[in-house]
């Protein structure tokens, strides 16, 4: 069935905008003084994807991504010092019906962006109603990084 | 220095979708406002969870309606209302009292008054496609069409108002009891959050009287 239109909006045309739309909430520094105010952060390498950082303040703050069917979230969880969960941040949201998630150049276009230079993709879709993803995967991520501290960290 | 307005954005995962708060103006109370709004959804999120136990969900289910969380009555006496408007077309109950249909509308509300009580002049509170916008500014408005997700309208300018998209995917007619529908999905456009998501899925299960449906609570319905 085709749209039907109320009579207040003027019928629109059916706009195929981009289909990749991208929102940077959050710089890595950005979050970790958001999780941990006026904490410094000394970063631990694990050889792993994930990036963990120790705070000043005590406890620990773990950047990681999840790659879904049609997007890419990287987020961030604090932890206290006893290993409790005590925040998750979004720090970049992208997302691609066209297939472009899974590949690694289109990835790239978004590293070393900061929240001062917004992504150009974002500024004429900000309001979108409608079906989302399911947050079954950044469930799953804060899982594994709850994980990763009781295996790599807790004893540290 | 740091100004001292602008706009700020955060995004967390709650109700099972990804909530996403912008709010433009003075800055001072932004952060202490932001966090109040998130606490308020996540008040929502456990106290109507589908998923988790000790979720008021879970007492009704289990035929307990004493110690529910107020806003659990709240949400409950709007449904009430809705379903004697819609004849029984949106009705809770004959989902096992699921309150998805309803709920994420009411957290995008009370984030919204959460906001408001702060000194917050103008925003947005996006849960997973239910919207809300506040303040003086027009905001531009895409829907995400249920089966071409790829796509999205552009529906036009609004301030002030609320807007809820549904897909048909799975919807329960209460009335027939199995899934049914005879629209891909809809949008209603609503001063209040709440009443915008509830009123999407009578509007997808019965398309033609989805204006009248809307109109009843000074909505507005597209059917998509």
């Amino acid at each position: 069935m085709p749209p039907r239109w109320p009579a207040f909006l003027a019928a629109p045309l059916a706009i195929a905008v981009p289909a990749a739309h991208a929102t940077t909430y959050l710089t890595v520094a950005q979050a970790q003084q958001a999780l941990f105010p006026g904490a410094s952060f000394t970063p631990l390498d694990l050889k792993r994807r994930e990036h963990v950082w120790r705070a000043s303040s005590g406890g620990w703050f773990l950047l990681d991504e999840v790659l879904g069917k049609h997007e890419l979230i990287t987020y961030a969880i604090a932890l206290d010092a006893q290993g409790r969960l005590r925040g998750i941040e979004i720090l970049d949201y992208r997302e691609s019906h066209g297939g472009e998630i899974r590949d690694a150049k289109w990835r790239a276009q978004f590293l070393g962006k900061t929240a001062a230079d917004p992504l150009q993709l974002d500024r004429d879709i900000r309001n979108i109603s409608g079906a989302t993803l399911s947050c079954r995967h950044l469930t799953d991520g804060v899982k594994r990084l709850l994980a990763l501290y009781e295996t790599e960290l807790r004893h540290r | 220095m740091r100004p001292s307005s602008g706009t700020v954005r955060r995004a967390r995962p709650l109700l099972g979708t990804l909530v996403d708060i912008r709010i433009s103006g003075a800055l001072r109370h932004a952060l202490p406002a932001l966090e109040r709004a998130f606490a308020a959804i996540e008040r929502v999120h456990r106290a109507m969870s589908a998923q988790e136990s000790t979720s008021d969900i879970a007492r009704l289910r289990s035929g307990r309606r004493c110690a529910l969380d107020p806003w659990t009555r709240r949400v409950l006496d709007r449904a009430e209302e809705i379903r004697q408007a819609t004849d029984g077309l949106f009705d809770c109950a004959a989902c096992d009292y699921a309150l998805d249909g309803i709920a994420k509308g009411f957290a995008v509300d009370r984030a919204v008054e959460c906001l408001q009580d702060a000194g917050i002049t103008a925003g947005v509170v996006n849960a997973g496609g239910d919207l809300r916008v506040f303040g003086d500014a027009f905001e531009d408005i895409h829907v995400r069409t249920p089966h071409e997700p790829a796509r999205l309208l552009y529906i036009g300018r609004v301030r002030n108002a609320a807007i809820a998209t549904s897909a048909s995917a799975g919807l329960v007619d209460p009335l027939a009891r199995a899934c049914r529908s005879r629209a891909a999905g809809a949008t209603v456009i609503a001063s209040d959050c709440m009443s915008a998501d509830a009123l999407t899925k009578p509007c997808m299960l019965e398309p033609v009287k989805a204006e009248k449906l809307a109109s009843q609570f000074g909505a507005k319905a597209i059917v998509l």
